[in-house]
């Protein structure tokens, strides 16, 4: 099949069709035909002379020499060369994954494991009191009598036995009636302390992860 | 006798066929190795950079960081031509310069007071657009005529000043501009004829700093010395 020319009927040469020209890139009919045409169109011959004195000038450009040395100073980038591509040592390696590992173990305890025990242990010592105050006792074992000194081992919050505030005192004021807020606090109502307690957990995990993570991963320095 | 089109001998592609082993060599840490590289091809660099950025002061940082990103680089080169990776690196701190340069212009008092960069730099005299290399009068045509086309260079957009420079003043092959520019082999061609147009319109503009073979006129004007022809145009002697 016959190539289709690029040199349009009728009209002039393209700067581009020129310029491959000038570079010996057209296939030989594709040449002939150029030259052809710049043999009797003095407006294209011109525009080709053109570029032809453009890419004689450029050339003159080129520099002969650098005007200084350029070379890197072979004490200063051993040293840095050295540190840039050591690879991470295995120790570094096994630390980053314990480090993923504790990560995750500490999530998963933090999301699991201090709901368990908050359900389990923990509330089953907070309870243990409520169940024996049905007799009018509160249940305490350092408490000898039923009446108003039990104030003092209530488990509330801001209390002690040797801070009597005016909070405490109230609370002796009113000593006779059983404490309900211990006796119906269901687990997820827990105090505000414990709460934190799985938050803490979660958060150094992430922390943990996010380490090993990094450790992992940043492998190379370049 | 009239020069021909290829009055000025294109440069010759470097070879690299001895450079493996260096390359090895600086690739495991040998700066010494990484040197000889650099006094290979620092040349090349600076000649980029200038024509590039129009700045002898700027090119040579432009240069220097360069080759010190080529070196930090260096275990990412995987083969092939170390000359067309390395001006692939100053082709981008190449451009780097110039966009913080259009965020800050500065002119530097050296520019002002300084003699023009060509001859800082110990840039090519080459006789070949001239009869007589020691005429004073034609060296300093000569370059009226570099510093005028270097300006003209400054015009044109990065994408085409980056493919003239690396095609008619180094010499590259369009393949290793492509690569170079990382662009199709079409866009190459294009840049590069595009850029040549506009330098010759701007060229032109002032004919008289042409040498006077590569000034052309119509067939029904010829020039008075030039009774063979105009040079270097197919069919016409």
């Amino acid at each position: 099949m016959m190539q289709q020319s690029k040199i349009p009927n009728n009209s002039h040469i393209g700067d581009e069709l020129l310029s491959e020209r000038m570079d010996d890139l057209l296939a030989p009919a594709e040449t002939r035909r150029v030259d052809d045409h710049l043999a009797l169109c003095d407006e294209c011959a011109a525009r080709y002379a053109g570029l032809q004195a453009t890419r004689a000038v450029l050339r003159s450009l080129r520099v002969d020499a650098a005007p200084r040395d350029f070379r890197l100073d072979i004490g200063e980038y051993s040293r840095e060369k050295v540190v840039a591509i050591r690879p991470i040592s295995r120790p570094q390696r096994w630390l980053s994954v314990a480090a993923l590992i504790c990560g995750l173990f500490l999530i998963a305890f933090g999301v699991f494991g201090t709901t368990a025990l908050s359900t389990s242990n923990l509330d089953e010592v907070l309870r243990a009191p409520a169940a024996s105050s049905a007799g009018g006792t509160n249940g305490c074992s350092t408490c000898t009598t039923n009446s108003a000194p039990q104030a003092t081992h209530v488990p509330s919050a801001g209390m002690t036995s040797t801070n009597k505030t005016p909070q405490a005192t109230s609370t002796a004021k009113t000593a006779q009636t059983p404490v309900p807020a211990l006796t119906t606090a269901p687990a997820n109502n827990a105090p505000p302390d414990r709460n934190f307690v799985p938050i803490i957990f979660i958060t150094l995990g992430l922390f943990a992860m996010i380490a090993g993570g990094a450790g992992l991963f940043y492998t190379r320095p370049r | 006798m009239p020069p021909s089109s290829d009055a000025l001998t294109p440069p010759q592609p470097e070879r690299e066929d001895d450079l493996r082993d260096v390359i090895a060599r600086a690739q495991r840490g040998d700066v010494a190795a990484f040197n000889i590289l650099v006094e290979r091809f620092q040349r090349v660099a600076f000649g980029v950079a200038l024509r590039v950025v129009g700045d002898q002061d700027l090119a040579a940082d432009v240069t220097q960081e360069a080759i010190l990103a080529a070196y930090k680089a260096l275990g990412r080169f995987r083969g092939g031509s170390f000359r067309v990776w390395l001006l692939r690196i100053v082709t981008n701190q190449c451009l780097d310069a110039l966009r913080v340069r259009k965020r800050r212009p500065t002119i530097s008092l050296d520019q002002l007071v300084a003699p023009a960069d060509e001859e800082r730099a110990g840039i090519a005299h080459e006789a070949a657009l001239i009869d007589d290399a020691w005429d004073p009068v034609a060296l300093a045509e000569q370059n009226e005529l570099r510093a005028y086309v270097q300006q003209a260079l400054l015009t044109l957009p990065e994408d085409q000043r980056i493919a003239v420079v690396l095609s008619d003043v180094e010499g590259l092959s369009y393949e290793e501009i492509a690569t170079v520019t990382q662009t199709q082999l079409g866009t190459v061609k294009s840049r590069i004829a595009r850029g040549r147009a506009r330098l010759r319109d701007t060229l032109n503009q002032r004919p008289e700093l042409l040498p006077r073979a590569y000034r052309h006129t119509s067939r029904a004007d010829p020039p008075a010395d030039t009774e063979q022809g105009t040079p270097g145009i197919p069919g016409r002697t």
